[in-house]
């Protein structure tokens, strides 16, 4: 952070220098956010000078004397706190009555200081405001940050629902204006498309809710002891009809439950998702193989297939929302580009995370670590 | 069909593949299609279509722009986009090297209209050689 602007509005020109002299080699450190601020100092001897010094070029700190020969000091305090809220006054004076604290304060004074003070006491209250006003930059800046992430997030959204749109639209424009010719098999494989796209644009939003409720903590979480090979056998029967269409194989390791404390809707989340990947990205005739094995406090998941699998470059941007590798072998594959994203967030809230294995051509394996979940609910 | 003009289609949504495929070859037309920038700069040189219809936001290297500029002006590209403004009608071929652009969703008659303009043949002898 560059250096901290403070002005010295006091009639004594050695107090001035004092405080110039002092604040110019002091440094605060601000250890929990790892940052040093120094500070450049400049001074006015009247109220009215100090005004036109704020105006020109707004301080971060102004140390306002309150007895000044021209208007008070809380004169300038009134009239330039309103219009400069990122700059902090601290009024320094020797007789303070409550009467001027209060309206000092009420006029957006940040703190006070009592004349005659030591080097240590004007330090004290400088380093507190500096604390004050480094984090309080440190804040809006991880503001904004969020606001441009938000935005990212939101414009891609919009491009993702807006694709299907224009999809369905097209169609049903050409199936109205017979756009086709007179083959009727055309159209009936458009409505069937229109179908398909409307389809998708359900998940996603589905997929936008899933991961809205989980971020905000809102979801409701019933903690029981899951067998997750159950779950993952109803997961595989969700996706056999897909499967079977292609002729692929899918499978579960093993018999015995696989128990850990879960919420259940979180863990089929999970296991849809991950099942429905390693189909839809998986070779005709492929196969799908699910494993689960409890390792001492964790249990750990791997959803194989034998598909199309991944270069590394693409499985190093498999894990941001909306992603979805798109190449020459995945087009006519649809999805929300959400689901790893939320299958992340998930395991995250069991101290657990999801990585993958990929080897273009070969097939992609997906495995999913997860501890039992603390026995009160605390996302 | 010998006679047939080409479109060579490059865009990322299969649908638009399909879309394309219904209404152009119903009007005489021979359509291929390339899902990415690769794919079709490759049916490009192999196919030597009359006309291309390109997608601007397709991922990565497989930009628009970049399949553009590699194809150069020696055919007419027509862009398909999803982002340009109401007002972007217009294209400065010395700056963008699109010869014009349909936003989406696509109406059939508007890219029929646009194609034959491009392709600079009549509406009775759609697809024809003059």
């Amino acid at each position: 952070m560059d250096a901290l602007r403070v002005l010295v509005v006091d009639d004594e020109l050695w107090i001035r220098s004092a405080v110039a002299r002092d604040l110019s080699e002091y440094i605060v450190n601000i250890p929990d956010i790892n940052e040093s601020v120094r500070f450049v100092v400049d001074e006015a001897e009247t109220g009215e000078e100090a005004l036109e010094k704020i105006a020109a070029a707004p301080p971060d700190i102004v140390l306002l004397d309150l007895k000044l020969p021209g208007i008070s000091g809380l004169d300038v305090l009134e009239r330039a706190a309103g219009k400069h809220p990122d700059t902090v006054f601290v009024m320094v004076t020797a007789y303070a009555s409550i009467e001027t604290a209060v309206r000092a304060t009420k006029s957006g004074a940040y703190d006070f200081l009592a004349k005659p003070f030591t080097p240590d006491e004007l330090e004290h209250v400088v380093q507190k405001v500096a604390r004050h006003i480094v984090i309080a930059s440190r804040a809006k800046s991880l503001a904004e940050e969020q606001r441009k992430v938000r935005f990212q997030f939101i414009s891609v959204l919009a491009h993702e629902l807006k694709a299907p749109l224009n999809a369905i639209e097209g169609y049903v424009s050409a199936i109205i204006e017979r756009s086709a010719g007179a083959d009727q098999r055309i159209y009936d494989e458009m409505l069937l498309r229109c179908r398909t796209r409307t389809r998708f644009m359900r998940k996603l939003i589905i997929d936008l809710l899933d991961l809205t409720r989980l971020e905000s903590g809102e979801k409701k979480r019933e903690l029981v002891e899951v067998d997750l090979r159950a779950v993952a056998q109803a997961a595989l029967e969700t996706a056999a009809p897909d499967a079977a269409a292609r002729s692929i194989a899918l499978h579960v390791e093993g018999d015995a439950p696989v128990l850990l404390r879960a919420d259940r809707s979180e863990m089929e989340i999970i296991f849809n998702n991950l099942v429905s990947n390693a189909v839809k990205y998986n070779k005709d005739g492929g196969v799908v193989k699910v494993r689960i094995a409890r390792q001492d406090d964790k249990v750990h998941v791997s959803v194989s297939d034998t598909g199309i699998g991944m270069t590394p470059d693409e499985v190093q941007r498999l894990f941001q929302p909306f992603v979805r590798i798109k190449n020459d072998k995945t087009v006519g594959i649809l999805g929300s580009g959400l689901g790893l994203t939320i299958i992340r967030k998930i395991a995250a809230m069991y101290e657990g995370d999801v990585s993958v294995d990929s080897e273009e051509g070969k097939g992609s394996v997906f495995n999913v670590f997860l501890r039992d979940a603390a026995p009160v609910a605390a996302p | 069909m010998g006679d047939a003009k080409t479109i060579l289609v490059i865009d990322d949504d299969p649908d638009v593949h399909f879309f394309c495929k219904s209404v152009l070859e119903a009007e005489g037309f021979r359509v291929i299609t390339a899902a990415g920038g690769a794919s079709g700069l490759a049916a490009f040189r192999a196919e030597k279509p009359d006309l291309i219809i390109l997608d601007i936001m397709m991922e990565r290297i497989d930009t628009g722009y970049g399949v553009a500029e590699e194809i150069g002006k020696s055919v007419p590209i027509l862009l398909f986009s999803s982002m340009l403004n109401p007002s972007d009608e217009t294209f400065d071929p010395a700056v963008v090297p699109f010869s014009d652009v349909v936003r989406k969703p696509i109406e059939p008659e508007t890219l029929l209209n646009k194609v034959r303009k491009l392709l600079a043949c009549g509406k009775e002898q759609p697809g024809r050689l003059p």
